[in-house]
């Protein structure tokens, strides 16, 4: 047995190093491109089975498995996923988001850079509906690419404006991207003021990463469309005006636009409005958003002056009366004595809701008839899947990490960087940057965030603030070549005669504005706080 | 006798699942009928001696092989194994069970998808009622989570089949097709068929002990079937195995060489 404890000392020194080795295996894999989640679980597994043969590493790390992926079951927070990505898969689905940027731009093709800027208006829009970087880029790039290259815009321009309005959707919530990073942090936030004694710790929810996500995303939407109009008014022949001649009336065009455009509007404000205003968790206003996207799409595709239209209507009509009788009338069931003034509004509210479903219902018909209702469950449940898959590969790997030491090395390797808080924080975003290259916002927030979150918010890092300069951070990395995500998914459906440096030449005015984005958020920390403390304190 | 359903899991990971998991790798050697099968039982042994002997060598490992596991395992592989031999070999086995698999895969993924419409309709129920007029129903809460968990849990196998699971593409898209078959094959021996072992390993004493009590919820107006949402974990495993399985054969005849 000599030579076996000989040996193991030296397998020791190495056994140091495995946490580390993890990670470098984990990279070369994914490049493979074998599924990530399962990359993820592999990895583990394989190094789990080298620390256990080297026995630094205890099985009992890994037998909570299940209690993980139950986890991810019962947590009510993560819900509002597959209800976020249904009503973006119904507004996609129907088209609806097609008619968006086709109304827009008609309402503000008559100016100059107008194609432009209502691409990063539907871009901002589209938000609630892709969490995923590529479909909004694709959506768009499919849409607006050729129009903006009839009107005689400037490849580079009109590329670089899709690209960019197309990571919008990480940013302005409500994001799935965001859900997935509150859940994240404020589980990290709990764990770093416990290891800090702080027996009651504070909280930070979806919710308030939604209110701190809110003002840089809007600000970035109006940096995109200073920069544009800038463009549109120092070089007007990259981006040209549609010629009035070729619009209809402005009366019509107008018009036009109000019978599409405040539907959805309306939707997108009360999904969000709900939720900042602290009336509804993510997962009911979710709820909300995805029955208000089945009925839109309902009213869209019945025919004028059918009785299905009518139907959806009274359903929509019905749902507006419930919330405004609830605002003036007492509708409580269950209480001792309701008055004769209150029983009457519980029977209305009563009547109301059996009309909502009639309502549904003819939505439903409808798209069940052009044959978009199973395509619409098919491609959630899809899309649901592949996030949580992610999360259960991403799980084990965070146990193995952790049960190999990663945990202590990480932490070690911030404490040692030079600079304080500071330093970590710009090597922590520098990495993620790199990362964003290869892995799209879901691997990332799910794998390196519950690394290096409670290490940086046990510096005392405020965790809104980390949340969104984490998002901006990434949404910065899809944007630059030559790995960017939302140049890759734009080069697969531009035209031939766009070329890739074009592509990469738009971007980068854009990579700029992210930076700019960065630097203000890091000196101004309260952008990201100011909103949440008002409305949740 | 408390677990005992987490028993029979075991027994069906160890005596079904595993040996299953290596029969395109036999079919991808060889063609060969006898041959064949007896490569698959090599394999089969050969690994579980391996793990064995894993189990004992190595430091800090807790859990133990029960003999009478082990007797059955090596029951039923070598039972396989001889109707393999008789239903014309690994290969011949592995292409028509393939399809029959991803039909099970698919098949479920196709019918939980449904209850995405039904999670948003009795969310927004919920809502309504508990807004508008101020009651709540635990039972309709929680059947969300019930649906939430059954739609990605048991949709994992489709998606994985039509390809929905995300992969970083910047090499694989451009790669031949024989070497995406290599990538696939490679991938499913290495990391999908581990990953389920661990899952359908981990979640037998979990899911036994669930259903040993019939747990329900812990409140007592609640769905009382939190052991048939457990039962979803090993189910997932399975599913995946199931698409893997029909992966791993397709990839195989690429890799022969078969159009």
């Amino acid at each position: 047995m000599e030579w076996l404890d000989a040996h193991g000392i030296c397998l020791c020194a190495a056994a140091g190093w495995l946490d580390i080795a993890m990670v470098a295996a984990l990279c070369l894999c994914l490049m493979a491109g074998y599924p990530v989640a399962f990359s993820l679980a592999g990895v583990a597994i394989v190094f789990a089975l080298i620390g256990l043969s080297m026995g630094v590493f205890d099985i009992s790390y890994v037998l909570p498995m299940p209690q993980r992926i139950f986890g991810a079951v019962s947590n009510t927070t993560l819900i509002a996923v597959p209800m976020f990505i249904l009503m973006g898969v119904i507004l996609e689905k129907s088209k609806i988001a097609e008619e968006l940027l086709d109304e827009m731009a008609k309402l503000f093709g008559a100016l100059r850079g107008g194609l432009g800027i209502s691409v990063t208006l539907v871009g901002a829009l589209l938000a609630a509906s892709t969490g995923i970087v590529g479909a909004t880029v694709v959506t768009m790039g499919l849409l607006s690419l050729p129009t903006m290259l009839r009107r005689g815009y400037d490849p580079a321009f009109a590329s670089g404006s899709i690209a960019a309005a197309g990571t919008l959707g990480q940013i302005i919530p409500p994001s799935i991207v965001l859900i997935l990073l509150g859940d994240v942090i404020s589980n990290a936030y709990q764990k770093s003021q416990l290891e800090r004694g702080v027996f009651a710790p504070e909280t930070v929810s979806v919710g308030d990463l939604f209110a701190g996500a809110l003002i840089p995303g809007l600000l970035l939407v109006a940096f995109y469309i200073l920069y544009q109009a800038f463009v549109a008014f120092t070089a007007p022949n990259k981006a040209p005006a549609i010629p009035a001649a070729e619009l209809s009336g402005r009366g019509e065009v107008f018009a036009a636009a109000m019978k599409t455009l405040p539907a959805p509007l309306l939707l997108f404000i009360a999904v969000l409005g709900s939720i900042l205003g602290g009336a509804a968790t993510p997962t009911e206003a979710a709820s909300v958003g995805a029955l208000g996207a089945m009925l839109i799409a309902g009213a869209r595709l019945t025919q004028r002056d059918s009785f299905a239209r009518y139907a959806v209507y009274a359903g929509a009509i019905a749902i507006l009366g419930l919330i405004a009788l609830t605002t003036f009338v007492d509708l409580r069931l269950g209480r001792a004595a309701i008055n004769a003034g209150d029983r009457a509004g519980v029977v209305l509210a009563l009547a109301l809701c059996l009309v909502v479903p009639l309502g549904l219902f003819a939505a439903l018909h409808r798209l069940a008839r052009e044959r978009a209702l199973a395509a619409i469950a098919d491609q959630t449940a899809r899309v649901t899947t592949m996030v949580f898959t992610i999360f259960i590969g991403a799980a084990l790997f965070s146990l193995v990490f952790r049960g190999l030491g990663g945990d202590e090395t990480v932490r070690a390797a911030l404490h040692a960087t030079p600079g304080g808080v500071v330093g970590a924080m710009i090597t922590v975003m520098a990495v993620m940057f790199v990362l964003g290259f290869f892995l799209d916002f879901i691997e990332i927030t799910l794998v390196v965030v519950p690394l290096v979150a409670p290490a940086l918010l046990a510096m005392g890092v405020s965790p809104v603030w980390l949340g969104v300069m984490m998002a901006v951070n990434l949404q910065t990395s899809f944007l630059t070549p030559p790995f960017g995500f939302a140049l890759f998914y734009l080069r697969g459906v531009a035209p031939p005669e766009v070329t890739t440096g074009a592509i990469y030449r738009g971007a980068m005015p854009f990579i700029l504005i992210q930076i700019a984005m960065l630097a203000i958020l890091a000196l101004f920390p309260q952008l990201a706080t100011w909103l949440p403390g008002v409305l949740y304190q | 006798m408390l677990t005992l359903l987490g028993d029979i899991l075991n027994w069906l990971t160890a005596g079904i699942a595993f040996p299953l998991m290596l029969l395109p790798l036999a079919a991808l050697a060889t063609h060969r009928r006898v041959a064949g099968s007896i490569l698959w039982l090599v394999l089969v042994a050969g690994l579980t001696a391996a793990g064995l002997v894993f189990v004992a060598l190595a430091p800090r490992f807790v859990g133990n092989v029960r003999s009478f596991d082990l007797a059955l395992f090596a029951g039923c592989a070598t039972a396989l194994a001889i109707l393999a031999a008789v239903a014309g070999g690994p290969r011949s086995v592995a292409e028509k069970l393939a399809p029959k698999l991803e039909a099970v895969a698919r098949g479920v993924g196709r019918t939980v998808m449904w209850l995405v419409f039904v999670m948003a309709f009795v969310q927004f129920a919920v809502v309504i009622l508990r807004y508008v007029f101020g009651v709540s129903f635990l039972a309709m809460q929680e059947s969300i989570t019930y649906m939430h968990g059954a739609v990605f849990l048991l949709a994992a196998g489709y998606a994985l089949l039509t390809n929905d699971q995300v992969r970083v593409d910047v090499f694989y898209r451009d790669a031949s097709p024989k070497r995406k078959a290599l990538i696939d094959f490679l991938g499913a021996y290495l990391f999908l068929f581990p990953v389920c072992l661990l899952i359908l390993w981990t979640a037998s004493p979990y899911v036994g002990q669930s259903w040993a009590v019939r747990e329900g919820s812990a409140e007592a107006s609640g769905v009382p079937a939190l052991f048939l949402l457990k039962s979803c974990i090993p189910a997932f495993a399975v599913l995946l195995s199931m698409a893997g399985f029909s992966i791993a054969v397709k990839a195989g005849e690429t890799l022969r060489g078969r159009p």
